[in-house]
């Protein structure tokens, strides 16, 4: 998403990466269904998996997925919410959306999950598409497989071609509210929920299914 | 030769003089108007390219100055509402000129407004409308 430039002139990502909540609790043990979060800048809920919710996709040894996974429905009191947390956003060439500050605290319960906390940018990978092409005809095949620390480097290798990048999710941003939500869990304002329920992982066989565009039959 | 896109504010009482016909006459200088519009009673705006000889520039600008034309040039006019600035980075492949710059740590951007024309790309390319352009 974002301007695109012809011939590769640019590449965009989103997430933080190794401080993304789903990065960090990539089989969906502690983050689930009543999940209390930081949203908008206020407190919040987690109450499904959203709509594109894919756990079933091939994944590293590390359990990070290798395309885009994880998904979630949220809600939360707009009330609470504040206006560095929550921006109206306008996409050029796509229309409008909002921009809105999600946080999720991860209880270190046993060692797997202090295992898959302490994931980092350079071991998180991600498919490199063709927004002009590829991505909009729902055809198959990728550019090539990239990770966070060579995305945030500022240019990636593709085709034989140097690509820089720009991201569309700010990291400066999620390290601040990393540390609001820290801030509130210590003073005792914000309490850890168990989920009421697991969000389906890859064991359940989950999957999104796209939609596909058809002629019309006469 | 000299090519420079500036900023010109007319105020009210010269708005009925023909200035930029003097440009062309009494310095030679070459204008493209990039952007022009006029409150009436109020002052005039002119965002021009301006070239010519480099004598012949600088008095052009002195004449405007002397008839109460403010000039500026163009390059400071994009600014960036620190505000509305979310620093995510979408700009920085954007920007011809490499004005954006990422901090590696902090992962923050800066934006150098020495290295901006004033193209106007990372204006309709930011997704929080952080860059303005002001006259």
């Amino acid at each position: 998403m974002g301007v695109l430039k012809p011939n590769l002139g640019n590449a965009n990502y989103c997430s933080a990466g190794q401080l993304s909540p789903l990065f960090n609790d990539p089989y969906y043990k502690t983050i689930g269904v009543g999940t209390r979060i930081f949203l908008g800048g206020g407190v919040g809920h987690i109450v499904w998996q959203g709509t594109q919710h894919n756990p079933s996709v091939s994944r590293k040894e590390n359990g990070s997925p290798c395309v885009s996974a994880g998904t979630l429905a949220v809600l939360g009191d707009l009330k609470q919410m504040r206006p560095e947390w929550l921006l109206g956003t306008s996409m050029q060439g796509y229309g409008t959306t909002l921009t809105v500050g999600i946080g999720i605290p991860i209880p270190i319960l046993d060692e797997e999950i202090c295992r898959y906390t302490a994931v980092k940018d350079e071991e998180l990978w991600t498919q490199i598409v063709d927004y002009s092409e590829v991505y909009p005809q729902g055809k198959k095949g990728g550019l090539g497989e990239v990770n966070y620390d060579q995305l945030k480097s500022g240019k990636i290798a593709t085709q034989g071609k140097e690509v820089p990048t720009g991201s569309l999710s700010s990291y400066p941003r999620a390290v601040e509210i990393a540390n609001i939500l820290k801030g509130w869990i210590k003073k005792g304002d914000f309490l850890l929920s168990e989920p009421v329920v697991n969000l389906p992982g890859p064991e359940t066989g989950y999957t999104f299914k796209p939609l596909k565009e058809r002629p019309i039959e006469k | 030769m000299i090519s420079k896109r500036i900023v010109l504010h007319f105020p009210h009482r010269v708005a009925g003089q023909p200035i930029v016909y003097k440009l062309v006459k009494d310095y030679e200088l070459e204008f493209n108007i990039l952007k022009a519009y006029i409150i009436p009673e109020e002052e005039g705006l002119l965002v021009l390219e301006l070239s010519g000889e480099d004598k012949n520039y600088e008095k052009g600008i002195q004449y405007l100055m002397d008839v109460g034309v403010r000039v500026q040039p163009l390059s400071q006019d994009i600014v960036r509402n620190d505000q509305r600035c979310s620093n995510c980075s979408v700009c920085v492949p954007i920007c011809p000129t490499g004005a954006f710059v990422v901090e590696p740590l902090t992962r923050e951007v800066h934006f150098h407004d020495n290295k901006c024309i004033a193209c106007g790309l990372c204006v309709r390319a930011c997704p929080l409308q952080a860059m303005e352009v002001r006259f």
